[in-house]
């Protein structure tokens, strides 16, 4: 496994973060789930994400305590807003959806459940550029950075809403930031990376196969599950232009079943300013299969630069 | 289908357009109005449309003021002075009928000539007080806004549209206004979704022919959604794209029932 710096936490973080939401979903198997994060954990995995207000918080913490990977694993969250929304808005304020108090619950609640002295990040999600001004937030995540409750500041963006983060990474108030990234939507290369790598600003990639997208090349007329959010996501057109993209794709680097994935993967740790790349992977031959990704480091230069052709959302 | 637009007349006051849009059928009141060739100030709107898209939001300075602000930029100082001043006028009008919609705040007045492509997809319009509603009066468009009832939205589809396409919209709104450049030139990698615009049909959308278009002329008056009430659904038509016309834009918000 290799480590890369998370901006100015100081922390060494593995080049995959284990996303975890997984674990939260109807019909998955639970014991299946449980055996890949133990594994990716073994197999040196060393940072996992929580979702919004801890998630599988409890799940995580029982597999942590169980292993005694507590110490070395950095488990990165999201603070519940306060304010129910599906979009990003400036009219929602920062502290009506954050208030100080309500952080310092959430992440004090949090260390409790996982059993674990300090969060590696706590974040923001769905950040709005105006909030960088507004409310207690700030200080009181620099608060609990001071008490040693969290290693760093995070603020995580919404999907494709990659430049709604430069003020705040200009400014030096936060120490890493979670964008979406992958083959379709490059779009935070443009400016956003460039700009965290001068502010020693740490990156974590999300979404790096596009929600499943550029992980199947299956033809079937749905290919998620009744219940799975992305079935509307993808619904109806979306789904023919993606399966469109990820053919074309595969078929100019002459890329064959588990190879498209691969090649995601792989784009996303090429890019320098990229401190970690963040995938839920529910089994046990996921985790491997990943793990022989990282293996094969980053793509070629000429293979990056045609790679660019096939921006497409952002 | 009964049509959701219900017709009154600035005379009949704010407070019979509140009552209008507090029964669950309405979606939005339409104030029927002159068009732009019968209006006093009708060279002067079509001298500020001649110009690059703008936007400009009053942020409390009088209607007067503000406009001799953009004018006095675009047009030189001094154009227009009697057009510019019976235009201030009557937004006036409009700013004191939508001031009785609420007992907040004054509210906002906002005036934009650029056409922004996000307009062209369903939506509300969302702010964070108690209670909302905005009044829209474009001058020089060819289209009306359209509405269509919530219950015209499969919410679940929506959700998962807007999650992708939001940001989007948002960005692609931004490059119009500081490029002008046409919407079918920078989506062009986008065949699906500006073939929805284009035409108004939408993956989530129940029922495409359940929707009503207001008069082009007339001003009209919607909810907005705020944390205690439900919004108006609407959008704007793909035949605007090329005159959108001026937009004066009015919000009344109020933490107030």
């Amino acid at each position: 496994m290799r480590f890369r710096g998370l901006g100015r936490t100081g922390l060494k973080v593995s080049e995959y973060t284990l996303g975890t939401s997984f674990l939260e979903r109807k019909g998955v198997d639970l014991a299946e789930a449980g055996a890949a994060v133990e594994l990716a954990l073994e197999r040196g995995i060393n940072a996992v994400e929580l979702g919004a207000g801890g998630g599988a918080a409890d799940a995580v913490g029982e597999i942590l305590e169980r292993t005694g990977a507590g110490q070395r694993v950095h488990v990165f969250s999201r603070v519940t807003s306060l304010v129910p929304f599906d979009l990003p808005s400036p009219h929602v304020t920062a502290q009506d959806a954050y208030p100080g108090a309500h952080i310092r619950a959430e992440t004090e609640a949090l260390l409790r459940r996982l059993g674990v002295e300090r969060l590696g990040l706590q974040q923001l999600h769905a950040w709005c550029p105006e909030w960088l001004h507004e409310g207690d937030w700030l200080e009181m995540l620099q608060r609990l950075r001071g008490e040693g409750k969290i290693a760093g500041i995070g603020i995580s963006l919404f999907d494709h809403d990659v430049d709604s983060a430069l003020e705040a990474v200009a400014s030096g108030a936060i120490d890493c930031v979670q964008v979406m990234y992958n083959i379709f939507d490059q779009g935070a290369a443009a400016s956003l990376f460039p700009l965290c790598a001068k502010q020693k600003v740490g990156v974590i990639a999300r979404s790096p196969l596009y929600f499943g997208a550029l992980a199947s090349q299956q033809q079937t007329a749905m290919p998620f599950a009744e219940g799975d959010w992305r079935r509307d996501y993808f619904f109806n057109e979306h789904l023919r232009e993606t399966r469109g993209r990820v053919v074309r794709l595969a078929r100019e680097f002459g890329l064959e079943g588990s190879s498209v994935t691969e090649t995601g993967l792989r784009f996303c740790f090429s890019h320098p300013a990229v401190s970690t790349v963040a995938l839920g992977m529910r089994t046990r031959r996921q985790v491997e299969a990943n793990l022989q990704a990282l293996d094969h480091g980053p793509l070629a230069p000429e293979t990056l630069a045609r790679l660019r052709a096939h921006r497409w959302l952002c | 289908m009964m049509k959701p637009i219900a017709v009154t007349a600035l005379g009949s006051g704010a407070g019979a357009a509140r009552r209008l849009l507090e029964t669950p059928l309405v979606e939005a009141i339409e104030i029927p109005r002159p068009s732009l060739d019968e209006l006093p100030f009708r060279d002067f709107v079509r001298a500020l449309l001649r110009a690059p898209g703008f936007k400009l939001d009053f942020r409390g300075q009088t209607p007067d003021a503000a406009l001799a602000l953009v004018s006095n930029q675009i047009l030189g100082p001094g154009a227009f002075q009697q057009e510019r001043a019976a235009l201030a006028e009557a937004i006036a009008a409009l700013e004191v009928f939508a001031r009785g919609l609420g007992a907040g705040p004054p509210p906002q007045v906002a005036i934009r000539t650029y056409f922004a492509p996000g307009d062209l997809v369903w939506h509300v319009d969302r702010v964070s007080e108690r209670t909302a509603f905005r009044l829209l009066w474009p001058l020089g468009r060819p289209a009306g806004m359209k509405v269509t009832p919530a219950d015209n939205i499969d919410q679940r589809r929506y959700r998962g549209f807007m999650r992708r396409e939001f940001p989007l919209l948002c960005q692609l709104d931004t490059r119009v206004l500081h490029t002008g450049a046409a919407v079918e030139a920078l989506w062009a990698h986008r065949p699906a979704q500006l073939a929805a615009m284009t035409s108004g049909r939408f993956p989530f959308i129940v029922d495409p022919d359940k929707e009503w278009e207001i008069d082009p002329t007339a001003v009209s008056v919607h909810r907005v959604e705020t944390p205690a009430g439900p919004g108006t659904y609407h959008r704007s038509s793909w035949t605007n794209r090329a005159s959108p016309g001026l937009q004066i834009v009015i919000t009344a918000a109020s933490d107030e029932q």
